[in-house]
């Protein structure tokens, strides 16, 4: 698929994303997983080093953490982070836009925050979701 | 904080009520502890636990929980409410000094709750990847953590396969408690879960959970075998359990099937009294000596404490079996008299002590109390139950390498100290009224109760002659008391003493209904005859007292029926017939059969066939058996023969109104007592006391028998007797002229030819070989009872009697037999016989 393509559908799932977010749909969170495959599409084609990949990239992230996908969203970040060739700017950048979404389950759950890391929560979250209580479905 | 989650695969496992169990346990023993319910579709610690349940009107409506609370807190705990509005604070027993708090679900089953619940679930989903859906749970657990700081922290898990009761074990718990019943069902769920459970995902810092299988509702016969007991075994090898007989073998935790506790839902955990205690109870103590090794020592404690006490209790409220009789024994104490768990002022208002069970008498006044305690804190309880006057025993049950010692400590009434006493039997609430001295009951006290008019210790005193007696008949191979002839002796003589006549009767009734028992109900193997317990009641204890208790008591006996039913014990009546004259003695049966006839006759001239019932036979047998022998006021014929000559001598007048102006006169000496007395001293000085007609009469006619109870009265002074041994001695005479008119030989006939003179007139003269034959039977009847007294009184009467009445002095050495024989012939008439031994007679 062409970069032209790819920019044209992603736009067109931005604009739907946010229009279903806005109406609090329980699509949104699977509309901005597309988002994020779109723009994780357009980081594999175009490089860090252009503006357009930086974007990509930074989206990709920013839109799987809207999808809910936590570990999805760490994943990307780590691996756009280890690249070579990387700006330090976009490392920085994507490292803070995982903190601000753990910093908001820590404001948000002030005793977990204390006891727990939210990334040992997600996964036990996303444990529980794949593998049912008590882990009987492993 | 210890998070401890209990778990059931399966329902109706009693998992609520192990949580309120634990939760209080540990809150007695000073812990803070939390019980958590996250059994959000079927709430019910708040129940187990009884706080603020619909039910109650009493108690004020609950409205917070961990339902409503994580409903508040699903988005965001940045300003939570506080965590008290969601609390129950319980109250624990003054002095123990912990904390329990309850976090219920919510205000189930109110319509609110299950609102909350729908809100919660639209809301919160456990399962988000994001952790939005799992943070409030742990946020909640976190601030319990941080704010309440407590010890333990109780989570009542959902049963079954939920995100919220796995999270519960998996996320939460730091032990998991599985209950499960032993079924296959049950098995096999828990073990599908405990080892998932084993696998599953954990916050980090967090480790496996320990998992402690329990299996409730317990029973003797769960499966030793099979699969459901291979579930059991691998169960244990996932988690912990007891050591099951050393060599590193363990076994699941057990909690037995209780009805009492179980039922009832009774939340007991951590109490001490005697009440509480039970298998599920006992159960309880040793899972949580396991669940929290630090509190293992307390928990032991409580369980002895427990243990001595319940026993206590159970020997306090537990009527006493004796060996071989089944009846007699004091009343045990009534659950109501005991209290459990008291402290007791002294009497002086300064000191007071806690008593483990106190038992009050009939004011409430404490009688007795128990205590669990140290040996070396003996002297010290002593010490401070003195100053409690009405306190007269003392029992300290401490721990000994054999189980528990138990020493008591009595009082006799007045005294200050206690003394130690043998006794191992507790007390019962009659024996503080029956005896000084509870510690050292003995025959003789209780016998001398008896005489003072405690006609409740018949059963007792009857029982323990029962004892005394009944090694008499037993194998050698049988363990059991010493035969006690001596003692059982003493009892007899002890009973026979009794003066009240309502005793006396009392004596003669339960005497008669534990000789009426079988010999199968006593387990006595009689060796003569194969006969029971109760025949040797019978003859042994009831026909003894039957002639040497004061005879009023034997007429009252003979008066009083039980039931319509009843028929009265005549072993007396047969020591006298047939043990000492040869002959049978069965007014009953042969009533019986006249009434059968009588009926039969009836019936058919009323042309009825079927016979309704023998109601109506018995009824006509009671009437034949009614009033046989009687105490009589009236003027004894003699007096009135007397009367009548000395009114006119030659028989000049109407022989009636001679008759009447003779019973006048009769009746005024009879009430001047002076007059009557110096009558009597004359006919003693002419030898001239008759029994006949005098003292008693025998009507042969109608079998009745009266005692001329005024005559009697007046004349034992100048015999120098006492009234009741003069009496008893008539009543015996006349009863051996009875016997040889009434009763029966071989051949089934009665001695009609043997009878006393007839009043009718002043000439009619006593058979003297009859009376010669009566008196010789009376001697050896009183002197089979050896009763000194009437011994006694029989030799003084008949010294004062005509001759007939003074040869069995000379034909004492007689062998029976021979008597006897002489008897059958003197029975066939009247005629002339010699009597063995003497002259002839008549």
């Amino acid at each position: 698929m062409t970069i032209e393509t790819l920019n044209a559908l992603v736009s067109g799932a931005i604009w739907r994303a946010e229009q279903l977010d806005e109406l609090g749909a329980d699509t949104a969170a699977s509309a901005w997983k597309e988002v994020s495959q779109l723009e994780e599409e357009i980081a594999k084609i175009v490089p860090a080093k252009e503006a357009e990949g930086r974007i990509a990239r930074r989206g990709a992230v920013r839109a799987a953490l809207k999808a809910n996908d936590h570990l999805r969203a760490r994943d990307l970040a780590e691996r756009y982070a280890a690249d070579n060739g990387v700006p330090r700017a976009l490392r920085n950048e994507l490292r803070n836009i995982l903190r601000a979404d753990a910093d908001e389950l820590s404001e948000e759950f002030p005793f977990v925050a204390k006891h727990y890391k939210p990334n040992d929560i997600r996964k036990l979250a996303n444990r529980l979701q794949e593998c049912g209580p008590f882990n009987l479905v492993a | 904080m210890e998070t401890f989650a209990f778990y059931s695969y399966k329902g109706g496992v009693g998992r609520s009520l192990l949580v309120a169990n634990t939760a209080r346990f540990l809150g007695m023993l000073g812990k803070r502890v939390l019980a958590l319910d996250l059994d959000f579709e079927a709430p019910g610690l708040h129940y187990k636990l009884k706080v603020g349940g619909p039910s109650d009107p009493a108690e004020p409506a609950m409205s917070g929980g961990a339902v409503p609370y994580l409903v508040a807190t699903a988005r965001t705990a940045k300003n939570p409410p506080p965590l008290r509005e969601h609390l129950v604070e319980l109250a624990l027993p003054e002095g123990s000094g912990g904390w329990l708090g309850l976090m219920p679900a919510g205000p189930a089953p109110r319509r609110e709750y299950w609102a909350a619940l729908k809100q919660l679930r639209e809301r919160l989903h456990f399962d988000d990847p994001s952790g939005k859906g799992l943070a409030p749970l742990l946020d909640l657990h976190g601030r319990i953590q941080d704010e309440l700081k407590p010890d333990y922290l109780l989570i009542d898990a959902r049963t079954g396969v939920t995100e919220l009761g796995g999270l519960a074990t998996t996320a939460l718990a730091d032990c998991v408690v599985c209950l499960l019943v032993a079924n296959q069902e049950s098995v096999d769920g828990t073990l599908a879960i405990v080892e998932a459970l084993k696998g599953s995902a954990r916050l980090p810092g967090r480790g496996l959970p320990r998992i402690v299988p329990v299996i409730a509702r317990a029973t003797g016969d769960t499966a030793k075998e099979g699969r459901t007991a291979e579930g059991i075994r691998r169960l244990v090898e996932f988690g912990e359990g007891p050591d099951a007989g050393g060599k590193g073998k363990r076994e699941a935790f057990a909690l037995p099937h209780d009805s009492l506790l179980g039922a009832t839902d009774r939340v007991v955990g951590g109490e001490q009294k005697a009440s509480t205690f039970s298998p599920l109870h006992e159960a309880y103590l040793e899972l949580f000596q396991h669940l929290f090794p630090q509190a293992r020592k307390r928990a032991e404690e409580v369980l002895r404490r427990l243990k001595g006490v319940a026993d206590l209790r159970e020997d306090l409220t537990q009527r006493r079996r004796r060996r071989f009789s089944s009846q007699g024994g004091f009343d045990p104490w009534p659950e109501s008299a005991i209290e459990e768990g008291v402290v007791l002022v002294c009497d002086d208002s300064k000191n007071s002590r806690y008593a483990d069970l106190v038992c009050r008498g009939a004011r409430g006044e404490p009688l007795m109390v128990a205590e669990y305690t140290a040996e070396e804190q003996e002297s010290d309880a002593l010490h401070c139950w003195k100053q409690h006057r009405s306190v007269r025993c003392v029992v300290l049950v401490h721990r000994s390498q054999y189980g528990y010692a138990r020493k008591t400590y009595y009082r006799a009434r007045g005294w200050d100290d206690f003394q130690p006493s043998d006794r191992y039997e507790l007390p019962f609430p009659r024996e503080f009224e029956v005896f000084s001295d509870p510690g050292h009951p003995s025959v003789g006290g209780m016998l001398d109760a008896l005489h003072r008019g405690h006609a409740e210790l018949v059963p007792q005193v009857v029982a323990e002659w029962q004892e005394c007696m009944a090694a008499l008949g037993m194998g050698m191979h049988r363990p059991g008391p010493s035969w006690r002839p001596v003692e059982a002796r003493r009892i007899l003589d002890g009973l026979a003493a009794t003066e009240n006549v309502e005793v006396g009767v009392r004596i003669l009734q339960h005497a008669a209904r534990v000789s009426s028992r079988g010999p199968d109900s006593d387990h006595f193997d009689d060796r003569h005859g194969g006969s029971g317990l109760g025949a040797l009641t019978e003859g042994e204890l009831f026909a003894p007292l039957f002639w040497r208790l004061p005879p009023e008591t034997a007429i009252k006996y003979l008066d009083s029926p039980d039931s319509p039913w009843w028929t009265p014990c005549l072993a007396g009546h047969r020591l006298l017939a047939e043990e000492m004259m040869g002959l049978r003695y069965d007014p009953v049966k042969g009533a019986l059969r006249q009434a059968q006839s009588f009926a039969a006759q009836v019936l058919h001239d009323e042309g009825e066939e079927d016979h309704e019932d023998d109601r109506a036979l018995h009824r006509i047998h009671r009437q034949l058996h009614d009033s046989r022998t009687c105490l009589c006021e009236e003027p004894p014929p003699i007096l009135l023969w007397d009367r009548a000559l000395r009114e006119d001598r030659y028989w000049s007048g109407d022989p009636e109104q001679i008759g009447d102006k003779a019973r006048e006169k009769a009746k005024v000496l009879m009430g001047a007592a002076s007059q009557l007395r110096a009558w009597l001293r004359g006919r003693i000085a002419r030898g001239a006391l008759n029994t006949g007609n005098l003292l008693a009469r025998y009507d042969p006619s109608s079998g009745r028998i009266d005692l001329y109870t005024g005559i009697l009265d007046a004349l034992a002074p100048s015999l120098g007797l006492h009234p009741r041994y003069l009496k008893s001695v008539v009543f015996v005479q006349l009863s051996a002229l009875a016997m040889g008119h009434q009763a029966r030989d071989l051949d089934g006939q009665p001695g009609f030819g043997f009878a006393v003179a007839s009043p009718a007139g002043p000439f009619d003269k006593e058979s003297p070989v009859h009376i010669a034959l009566s008196q010789y039977f009376t001697f050896r009847l009183i002197e089979r009872l050896g009763d000194a007294n009437l011994m006694g009184a029989f030799e003084k009467l008949s010294d004062n009697q005509p001759e007939p009445y003074r040869t069995w002095r000379k034909m004492r050495h007689i062998p029976i037999e021979q008597m006897r024989t002489a008897l059958l012939r003197a029975r066939l008439s009247e005629a002339a016989i010699e009597l063995p031994g003497g002259e002839p007679m008549g």
